[in-house]
């Protein structure tokens, strides 16, 4: 496997400028004679889908949900940025790229990022042409605010709903390609495996969930927009049915996965309350602007009515730990510091999981208008779903998995390992190194979508294009036989295992809690060893006893998730042995051999500068490793403090 | 908590349907759908297929949930998704009917599933501005009065769930058509297409085979997002603007 | 712009299909309404001159009958408008119940009215009701004769000919309590489809919104009490002997 990031040399401000000129054109011409497969609807996949057939290709797009309105990007709450600089506050391209790398604890590529942050601006312009109702000042100019201890403010919003926003704008753009048949939208179908020809990625595999069809689909560029993989966790603010599946298929068939360990671990989500509960909510990171996290000084207090538990035996952990940041640090350090508490035996609720969000001291100082005015609906979200009113008393929260920075390697042209792959939006691994700031995630997959892939698509075709492939080729056939066995092995297994029989969810909260308890906020070598050890034999037990009903021509929600989790189940080794090899702290990742006494994470740059790629080997067997080395020329490395 | 569920069955769109009787041990924290999650791993461990419904986000955004509850899309609680509804609504030993949404346009899948495709093709007939990748002017340059961007937003709030056409007694789509009219009128940027936008959707609608609106207003006691009916009135004018304003 | 439905439809074609979309069909049921609702305003503002008298009355009804060709175009419009919103009735509602061909084992109705529910069966009692009503006074092959004596035919003598005695038609018609009844139900009817069908005239045109939403929504129910009791009125005092009394 060789990784070559192609970043374009010269002055970090120049390089996307001069890449944009070196980058070879399509004829405008030829460009319906090339068929593109976008798999993915949300916020990085409609976007691209949109501006390339904008440009002329011949698109077939790809979801899974019964529309592509529905991708996981709609559930994205706080906002997106933007180097726009509308505040005047001192914001700029290069801060919002220093920030980013900063942010993410110096383990992401440099020529992204800055990339990023220049396309940024751009991101604004077209959401608000789409008609995308930004909140505004009374002015009527956009309103801004400011983010996750960002110093300034360039998040851009539109009430508690930023991401259903910015999609319903996407949406509406490939609509508008839709109706024009320049976009072929296939929903409720899924991508199984994909195809490579002559090493370059040549199509799909589907299954259409309603009919229960597999059929192959032949193109020139493979186009995977995917989102995360946060629920191998089972447990995860992740829309229910977000899956690796395609990213996975895609690393078996060859391409490099990069940073697989690196997860966010959100900080302000509303705590697990059973053994049923099926997904976490995230309560939005604004919280913390007034809210103010505490746990009782004193262990017999944990089950008193918060109440009653006077101010002086109040532990308000963050701001007497980072006084300088308070209760606004970033994200895995917040959710560390809860982590802490809870293991030391200080949380609360009946679980010991959970610490409190108190707003008592914003409503005595602003008064209960204005804190209802700030977070109404929030509070009203929680209460509605804990029953508890949290004007009243404080919110209970904990941290939840969130984000995989992780994702499939891409170079600077957002093509993987193997040639013709692209990967954009969460799917990629790209621009938020360790750990990602809040509402940048919206803006990265817009960016690939509507200002990057279409510039870096035609070099590919220009290029790379050997000729139109039909499904014909024996590629497409064994790929195809390959789903058909695999899926026929799946509804095979409920019908021998009897009464030993288990749903397949059964082994997906198995799985959520082995890599939750070792490859979760905090991992050590001898916790990923032991879930390594896990993994296999729970992978044995699901494929003796998951029970599948229903059959293979039909809509059958359990045999897609079978399929899913069975895929998981052998994703979530990668995981580990990322995490293992990443004898290091950063961002999200924090190996607990590596911290200072006072439990800040440590960083190893002279060892782990890079990004690592790894490349499959089978499954059960060790992946091979291939190393990208991250070179910083404008950023200086310095250790992330927020004391 | 006891809860007695009776649950519409049905294996496929062309096939008859059938309640069934079940029974849950469910907690009061859980949600509705952790409900039917329980239910559903019952009957797997009986070696029996499951009940098939729509879910994805479970925060009440996606608009995937679609169940009628006792009588109520998304059930008995205002502005609330299916996905959002808790058990502690419910006492030990109710009994609760579920069912899926029911119209022509939304042909049943299979049990709660339904096929909601009827919603997309209205928006490909206009749902949306023309403007291209790129060709977009700086943000700042349209001014937008924070009363009409507000406005517009609580029309651009509609998830697409289709609780509307299950709440109306003629199963009609308005609410959800002239929301997206709506959204996009009021601002400037949709001012543009607006005629043909109007026209075109409408048609779109009732090529689909929704029924008309006459003013119930179940819409918006059914609409998760609280959405107001004027939205209808406001697409009844525009259509009105679109046939008598000259071209 | 681009749009997304076929433009290339014939120009006839399209004009048919959006004159028959379900928002046409409503504006034409809504304008057609509100032209039925002039007319039952008018219609009971004259007849409540029954309770000014005999003279006054048949006063009023020989102008109206004078009023020569201006009567055979309004009645003729009011035909029209009559068969037009039925008509649209008809379609929408079909349009309707295709659109739900399975019911519900029960939906739950929060917001909506019974007279909203029951538009259309109020609808039909009115129809059957006006055609009855048309037999009853306008043609007078119905309920005419009371005691051996065709009121519809009766004369009243003025000081320089004589005219019809439709007062004493009226009087003596609703003296009969099974016809009073039929009156005093159908008005109820129609107060119930002028209540929602009033406020729903102007959401359907489009300007019952915003801050105007209000007045309509009360404008509907204000006009079906109005009417209502304004021609129930009539029967009661007649029956009660406060009117028309020999
Ligand atoms: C609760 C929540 C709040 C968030 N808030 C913010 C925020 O405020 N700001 C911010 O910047 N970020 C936020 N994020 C992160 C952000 O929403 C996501 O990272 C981003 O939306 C991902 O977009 P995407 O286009 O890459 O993928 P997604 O939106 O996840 O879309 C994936 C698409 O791929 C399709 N797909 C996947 N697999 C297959 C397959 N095998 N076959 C066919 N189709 C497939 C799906 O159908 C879907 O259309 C939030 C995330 C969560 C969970
Ligand atoms: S599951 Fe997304 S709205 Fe209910």
């Amino acid at each position: 496997m060789k990784l070559d990031a192609k970043i374009p040399s010269g002055p970090i401000g120049d390089k996307w400028d001069k890449a944009r000129f070196e980058l070879k054109l399509v004829n405008p011409a030829n460009k319906r004679h090339h068929k593109l497969i976008i798999v993915g609807s949300g916020l990085a996949g409609a976007s691209a889908a949109a501006s390339l057939a904008e440009l002329g290709y011949d698109v077939d797009c790809f979801c899974f949900q019964d529309s592509p309105r529905r991708a996981h990007s709609i559930a994205a709450q706080g906002g997106i940025n933007a180097a726009k600089n509308y505040q005047n506050d001192g914001d700029s391209v290069y801060r919002l790229f220093y920030d980013t790398v900063k942010g993410g604890d110096y383990r992401s590529r440099e020529a992204n990022v800055y990339r990023l942050a220049q396309v940024s601006v751009n991101i604004i312009d077209q959401c608000v042409a789409q008609g995308v109702p930004f909140a505004r000042e009374y002015g009527g100019v956009l309103a801004n605010r400011s983010f996750g201890g960002a110093q300034v403010s360039r998040t851009f919003y539109a009430r508690g709903q930023t991401g259903q926003q910015l999609l319903l704008g996407a949406y509406s753009a490939l609509n508008r390609q839709i109706a024009q048949g320049k976009v072929k939208m296939h929903p409720r179908t899924e991508m199984l495996d994909l195809v490579v020809v002559d090493g370059h990625a040549r199509g799909i595999i589907t299954r259409d969930l309603i009919t229960g069809e597999i059929r192959p689909w032949a193109a020139d560029a493979v186009l995977l927009a995917t989102g995360g993989y946060g629920n191998v966790f089972y447990l995860s603010t992740n829309a229910k049915n977000c899956n690796v599946t395609a990213t996975y298929r895609a690393y078996k068939r060859g391409a490099g996965f990069a940073n697989p360990c690196f997860t966010q671990i959100h900080p302000t989500c509303i705590p697990v309350s059973g053994d049923y509960q099926s997904k976490l909510t995230l309560m939005s990171e604004s919280l913390r602007n007034d809210g103010r996290v505490w746990v009782p000084r004193n262990k017999a207090d944990v089950n008193k009515p918060p109440n009653d538990i006077p101010p002086d035996d109040r532990y308000y952990y963050l701001e007497e730990r980072y006084p300088s940041f308070g209760n606004l640090v970033p994200r895995d350090v917040a959710s560390r510091a809860a982590k802490k508490v809870c293991d030391d035996g200080y949380g609360v609720s009946k679980t010991g999981e959970a610490v409190y969000l108190d707003f008592a001291t914003a409503i005595e100082r602003d008064g209960k208008a204005a804190i209802e005015d700030r977070y109404g609906n929030l509070f009203e979200m929680y209460e509605r779903i804990t029953g508890e009113n949290p004007y009243k008393t404080p919110m209970r929260i904990y941290p939840a998995v969130h984000y995989t920075m992780g994702g499939l390697w891409v170079d600077y042209n957002l093509m993987s390992t193997i040639p013709g792959l692209h990967v954009l939006g969460e799917a990629n691994f790209s621009d938020h190194g360790a750990n990602r700031l809040g509402a940048s995630a919206l803006m990265q997959g817009l960016a690939d979508g509507y200002f990057v892939i279409p510039y870096t698509i035609g070099n590919y075709i220009a290029t790379h294009y050997h000729g139109e492939v039909s499904t014909k080729h024996p590629a497409f056939a064994r790929a195809e036989a390959e789903v058909r066995e695999r899926q026929r092995k799946l509804l095979e297994i409920g019908s021998k295992s009897g009464s030993k029989r288990k749903s397949v969810d059964y082994f997906h909260r198995k799985l959520g809690k082995i890599m939750w308890e070792y490859c979760g906020m905090a991992r050590n070598a001898a916790g990923l060893e032991q879930a390594l050890a896990q993994i296999p034999e729970l992978r044995e037990q699901f494929w003796d006893h998951a029970f599948v009903p229903g059959g293979a021509d039909e809509l059958n929600p359990w045999l897609e998730k079978a399929g899913r989790i069975a895929d998981f189940l052998e994703f979530a080794e990668l995981m580990c042995h990322d995490a293992l090899y990443r004898d290091e702290s950063c961002g999200g990742h924090f190996r607990e051999e590596h911290q200072t006494e006072e439990g800040e994470a440590v960083r190893r740059d002279d060892e782990f500068a890079h990004g690592a790629v790894w490349e499959y080997t089978g499954v059960g067997t060790k992946p091979a490793l291939h190393k990208e080395p991250l070179e910083f020329e404008n950023v200086k490395l310095t250790t992330r403090s927020y004391k | 908590m006891d809860i007695k569920l009776k649950i519409w069955r049905q294996s496929g769109p062309k096939q008859a349907g059938f309640f069934e009787d079940h029974r849950v041990e469910a907690d009061p924290h859980m949600s509705f759908l952790e409900m039917l999650d329980v239910l559903n791993e019952q009957l797997l461990e009986a070696g029996k297929d499951a009940v098939a419904f729509d879910h994805d986000c479970r925060e009440g955004i996606c608009g995937a949930c679609s169940m009628v509850i006792d009588g109520n899309p998304h059930g008995p609680r205002a502005g609330t998704t299916a996905c959002q509804l808790h058990m502690r609504e419910y006492h030990d030993g109710d009994e609760i009917v579920i069912e899926p949404w029911r119209a022509a346009a939304f042909p049943i899948v299979k049990d709660l599933v339904v096929d909601r495709s009827a919603f997309d093709r209205i928006q490909h007939a206009g749902g949306y501005v023309s403007v291209g990748t790129g060709s977009a002017p700086d943000a700042n340059t349209i001014p937008i009065g924070k009363r009409e961007s507000d406005q517009a937003f609580d029309y651009a709030a509609c998830i697409g769930c289709g609780a509307c056409v299950a709440a109306c007694p003629n199963a009609s789509a308005m609410l959800f058509v002239s929301s997206k009219v709506a959204h996009l009128s009021l601002l400037p940027q949709g001012k543009v297409e607006r005629k043909a936008r109007v026209r075109n959707m409408v048609a779109a609608m009732d090529a689909e085979g929704f029924g008309g609106c006459t003013n119930h207003g179940e819409c918006e006691a059914a609409c998760p997002k609280s959405i107001s009916v004027d939205a209808i009135a406001l697409l009844n004018r525009e259509y009105l603007y679109a046939g008598l304003a000259r071209d | 712009m681009s749009s997304a439905t076929p433009t290339s439809a014939r120009p006839f074609d399209r004009l048919v299909k959006a004159l028959t979309s379900t928002i046409s069909l409503k504006i034409v049921m809504a304008l057609t309404g509100l032209v039925g609702v002039g007319f039952v305003l008018f219609h009971m503002a004259g007849n409540l001159q029954v309770f000014l008298g005999r003279d006054a009355y048949n006063d009023y009804a020989e102008f109206m009958q004078g009023l020569g060709p201006l009567k055979w175009i309004a009645r003729g419009g009011l035909l029209t408008a009559l068969a037009l919103h039925v008509a649209t009735a008809v379609v929408l509602i079909q349009r309707n119940q295709r659109a739900r061909p399975e019911r519900y084992a029960g939906l739950k109705q929060k917001q909506t009215s019974l007279a909203a529910m029951y538009m259309a069966e109020l609808g039909m009692v009115l129809l059957a009701f006006i055609i009855y009503h048309i037999a009853h006074f306008t043609v007078g092959v119905v309920s005419t004769d009371f005691g051996g004596v065709n009121y519809y035919e009766l004369q009243q003598a003025t000081e320089e000919a004589t005219r019809r005695d439709l007062y004493a038609h009226f009087i003596v018609s609703f003296q009969q309590p099974g016809i009073a009844i039929t009156y005093i139900l159908a008005n109820l009817a129609l107060a119930a489809h002028l209540a929602h069908g009033v406020t729903s005239t102007f959401k359907t045109a489009g300007i019952a919104v915003g801050r105007w939403k209000l007045p309509f929504e009360v404008a509907g129910p204000a006009i079906g009490v109005i009417v209502g009791l304004g021609n129930i009125s009539m029967p009661l005092a007649i029956w009660a002997g406060f009117i028309g009394a020999t």
